[in-house]
């Protein structure tokens, strides 16, 4: 009997000890849980890095960090609205390497250098493209993946094949473009030379406002969540699949354009085969940020915490001694982690009610 | 356009209401009436020129077994069919057929089964979508949200946290908030499709009083529900389908359980016990001593012989199906001795516990038992799919096909051929190719939770029959049941579980369903 009753014993160790991560990791059901937990990451990796090399603690650094991550964060938060409805666009960087490329043309031919000009046509385009995008995928319920690859195709065939499209040196820019690029919003004295904080932060501001409001007080937004959570039943309650999906991706779509303008005046080239390639990578940063891939979840801080760390990996893997070659590996690690922890969290909810969808 | 001053009639007490529905002949209170509706789909004659009335402040219940037309009646009102024939009537206005959104602008809501909630949203969202979305503005006012679902809550007298995201409260929380939803929209017909199926049983006592709290105030109510015992505790009307025809129309005092199940089918089944013998002396199949898991069970000792029926009856909660999750290797005990044919068993997951011989056919056989767009016989093969790999370990469609067609014999499961989807079957015919999925692991020891839970009764009776069959070649089956009928009728024990522990045990003459439901009474 002695050794039935050790094996006992140690069963119900085991149990404690499940029981003990359970509570360790489902305190705080719900995204905002994994935003802390995200929050302490970020926390924890810069305190890193601060021990490595003090500097890295200063206003410099948080601008730096602020005008790297400003555009791409911009598109992220586009992503966010397709993926909350329960879809997927990896179209954006293709859809924002033509707007910008169509806008910076249209500016210098028009002649009206002009920054809000090229912003216009820039997100003019974006939110057509994103509308065909969100028209095809009503139409013919397409699987929104597909129809955004597709699309990606077909926005490179055209910028190749149709407007022969070289890079535009800096050079030929638009003036606006290159000063949008380099303009800071206020400077303060940093030792020898000035630290600025560039004026992305103004339309990064105005997509993050413009995002967190369209996803929470209206109407429109909610229905998206709602599509996400549960498709069948948002069609029962009549929700107009097609208006939300020509709004989302339309919106997606434009932030898209606001974004190619802000990369292009960044890197004062315009270049049609850049960006493309690098969807995951934001997609990767939307994820952590604590969005689903079916919907329903996702929040602009999640957005904002998500891209921070990518920002940060970017940024500061040289400065604690490694190559930037381990940006992706650390990005996926992230990934890894944050995904298996929501997914723990969702299975022990379900636990304790019986449900073993998830095991 | 809706405003939130419309909600604001429900609220008048009942007799304050105004009539609704169209005054002047003779049907002042009459609702909603069809004539001669007809729908034929390949192959069936789904509805046959149904007659119906429904009227206002009136519970009606829409009884027929599975297949009998009551969901293509009810998609007719809901819009989503369109009648080849017959008509429409609302408040004395005829039509053809109805949209969706026609249908739901009229007052008439549906809450199906799967209630169409939002997991995702909060209760409060839920409840006040309807409001949110059909309103000429865009953008939303939360505290006018909280007013909306706060205002449909008092007047179903209920009570949820407004704030807490509705995929994280349990099933009753959620039925209540889809309740509530349809309120919003002035409603003056609800149609729930089978909601009790999946509430556990002291949720549904507060489900009927809702139900009667909204007669009371003049809505008319379309119940369905295969629980009999359920709809003579709230019918004001029955309405028997059979194969798309209309069977009659009676008053409460004109049926019986057993006469309701006779107009249902239209076989004659005779509800006695059938319990068998089964070798007493035979060593125990399983044996449990002691067990524990906290906060869930304690003290749970009992012993399973080859060829006996044992039953587990209980609210839900009290532990019934967590032990049998214990046994299938999916809740982990803390403490206590499980021993299977003689051998120490503690199973840490599904697989362990079916190599060992134990099947477990859980009450969901939509979320777990099923691949519901494959054919039955890939269904029925896809316990035992290491036996019917071939050479290489891949799969063989002709050792599937035999595999298939052998139990879809065997268990008489009503289907052209074992090609077709696993979702073309009633739902009695989908517990019975569950049930034929995990009979083709050979269990010893097979566990039912709830086996015929929204099952008509024809299907229901033949589930049975095989079930007293297993136990005859020798198996065991643990039977956890919340139809005390059905328990009683079938086992040779019943454990009646209270707050983790087995309470009492009724055999032979005590084992009545008197005995189990005053026992269950104690309980709560």
């Amino acid at each position: 009997m002695k050794p039935q009753d050790t094996g006992k014993k140690v069963e119900a160790g085991g149990a404690t000890q499940t029981r003990l991560l359970a509570r360790l990791l489902g305190r705080g059901v719900g995204s905002q849980g994994g935003l802390s937990l995200l929050a302490f990451l970020i926390v924890v990796y810069v305190v890193m890095v601060a021990l490595r090399s003090p500097d890295f603690l200063s206003l410099a650094s948080l601008f730096d960090l602020i005008r790297s991550g400003a555009a791409w964060t911009v598109v992220a938060l586009g992503v966010l609205v397709v993926m909350v409805s329960g879809g997927i666009d990896v179209s954006f960087l293709a859809n924002a390497i033509l707007s910008a490329y169509v806008a910076t043309v249209i500016t210098k031919w028009t002649g009206l250098d002009s920054l809000a000009f090229a912003l216009i046509v820039a997100m003019t385009i974006g939110a057509l493209v994103g509308a065909i995008n969100g028209l095809i995928i009503s139409l013919f319920s397409l699987p929104t993946l597909i129809t955004t690859l597709a699309m990606q195709g077909v926005i490179q065939g055209v910028l190749m094949v149709f407007l022969g499209a070289g890079p535009i040196t800096a050079g030929h820019m638009p003036k606006s473009l290159r000063y949008f690029g380099t303009d800071v919003l206020f400077e303060f004295p940093d030792g020898p030379g000035f630290v600025g904080l560039s004026v992305f932060v103004v339309p990064l501001v105005f997509a993050v406002v413009a995002t967190w409001y369209l996803l929470n007080r209206t109407a429109i937004g909610r229905a998206t969540y709602a599509i996400g959570s549960n498709r069948l039943a948002a069609i029962r309650c009549g929700v107009n699949l097609l208006k939300i999906n020509l709004v989302i991706y339309a919106y997606a779509g434009a932030l898209a354009g606001l974004m190619g303008v802000m990369m292009v005046s960044d890197i004062r080239l315009v270049d049609p085969v850049t960006l493309v390639g690098n969807e995951l990578l934001v997609l990767a940063a939307v994820v952590i940020g604590g969005a689903k891939l079916s919907g329903g979840a996702g929040s602009v801080s999640g957005v904002l915490l998500g891209m921070t760390l990518v920002t940060l990996l970017n940024n500061t893997l040289v400065t604690i001694g490694l190559s930037a070659s381990w940006n992706k590996f650390f990005i996926g690690c992230a990934l890894v982690l944050i995904a298996s922890i929501s997914h723990y969290r969702a299975k022990m909810r379900n636990l304790r009610q019986l449900n073993f969808d998830n095991i | 356009m809706r405003t939130s001053e419309n909600i604001g009639t429900h609220v008048a007490p009942a007799g304050v209401r105004p009539a609704i529905g169209f005054v002047g002949e003779n049907h002042i209170m009459e609702l909603l009436r069809l004539e001669g509706l007809s729908k034929r789909y390949i192959g069936t004659q789904a509805l046959d020129a149904v007659d119906m009335t429904i009227e206002a402040g009136q519970v009606l219940c829409l009884a027929g077994a599975n297949g009998s037309g009551k969901s293509t009646l009810i998609k007719c009102v809901a819009g989503g069919e369109t009648p080849d024939s017959g008509k429409i009537i609302w408040q004395g206005q005829a039509y053809d057929s109805l949209t969706p959104s026609q249908s739901m602008a009229l007052g008439i809501e549906i809450i199906y089964q799967d209630l169409s909630i939002f997991p995702d949203l909060t209760v409060a969202e839920n409840i006040a979508f309807h409001v949110v979305q059909s309103r000429h503005r865009s953008w939303v006012d939360l505290r006018e949200v909280d007013r909306i679902a706060t205002k449909a809550l008092h007047e179903l007298g209920a009570d949820l946290p407004l704030h807490a995201r509705l995929g994280d409260l349990p099933i009753g929380a959620r039925q209540t908030a889809a309740i509530a939803r349809a309120l919003t929209q002035d409603c003056r017909l609800l149609v729930m499709d089978e909601p009790t199926t999946a509430l556990p049983s002291r949720d549904v006592a507060q489900l009927l009083s809702m139900v009667h709290r909204l007669k009371s105030k003049g809505m008319a109510i379309v119940f369905i529900s295969h629980k009999l015992d359920e709809l003579f505790e709230i019918a004001d009307r029955f309405y028997v389908l059979r194969d798309g025809r209309k069977v009659g129309d009676y008053a409460p005092a004109e049926l019986t359980t057993t006469r309701l199940s006779y107009l249902m089918t239209g076989v004659e089944f005779k509800g006695e016990k059938t319990q068998q013998e089964f070798e007493q002396i035979a060593t125990p199949l399983l044996v449990v001593e002691d067990l524990r898991r906290r906060d869930q069970y304690h003290d749970v000792s009992f012993s399973l012989r080859p060829g006996e029926i044992i039953g587990f009856a209980g609210l839900t909660g009290s532990g019934r199906t967590e032990l049998a999750l214990t046994l299938f290797g999916l809740n982990p005990a803390d403490a206590g001795k499980i021993t299977l044919a003689g051998r120490p068993h503690s199973p840490r997951s599904p697989r362990e516990a079916i190599t060992n011989g134990i099947a477990l056919v859980s009450e969901d056989r939509h979320g777990q038992g099923l691949f519901a767009r494959k054919a039955i016989m890939t269904n029925i093969a896809s316990s035992v799919f290491e036996r019917s790999a071939g050479r290489f370990g891949l799969l063989s469609q002709a050792s599937e096909r035999t595999i298939g067609d052998t139990w879809i014999d065997k268990v008489r499961v009503k289907t052209p051929s074992g090609e077709e989807p696993v979702q073309s079957l009633s739902g009695g015919n989908q517990q019975k190719v569950v049930l034929a999925k995990w009979l083709a692991t050979d269990p010893k020891i097979l566990i039912l939770d709830n086996p015929t839970v929204g099952i008509d009764v024809g299907s229901k009776m033949e589930i049975h029959d095989i079930v007293r069959q297993l136990a005859r070649q020798g198996r065991g089956v643990i039977m956890i049941s919340d139809d005390l009928e059905e328990l009683v009728m079938s086992c040779n024990r019943v454990f009646l579980m209270q707050t983790g522990t087995l309470a009492a045990e009724f055999h032979g003459e005590t084992l009545t369903v008197e005995n189990l439901s005053s026992g269950l009474r104690q309980t709560s």
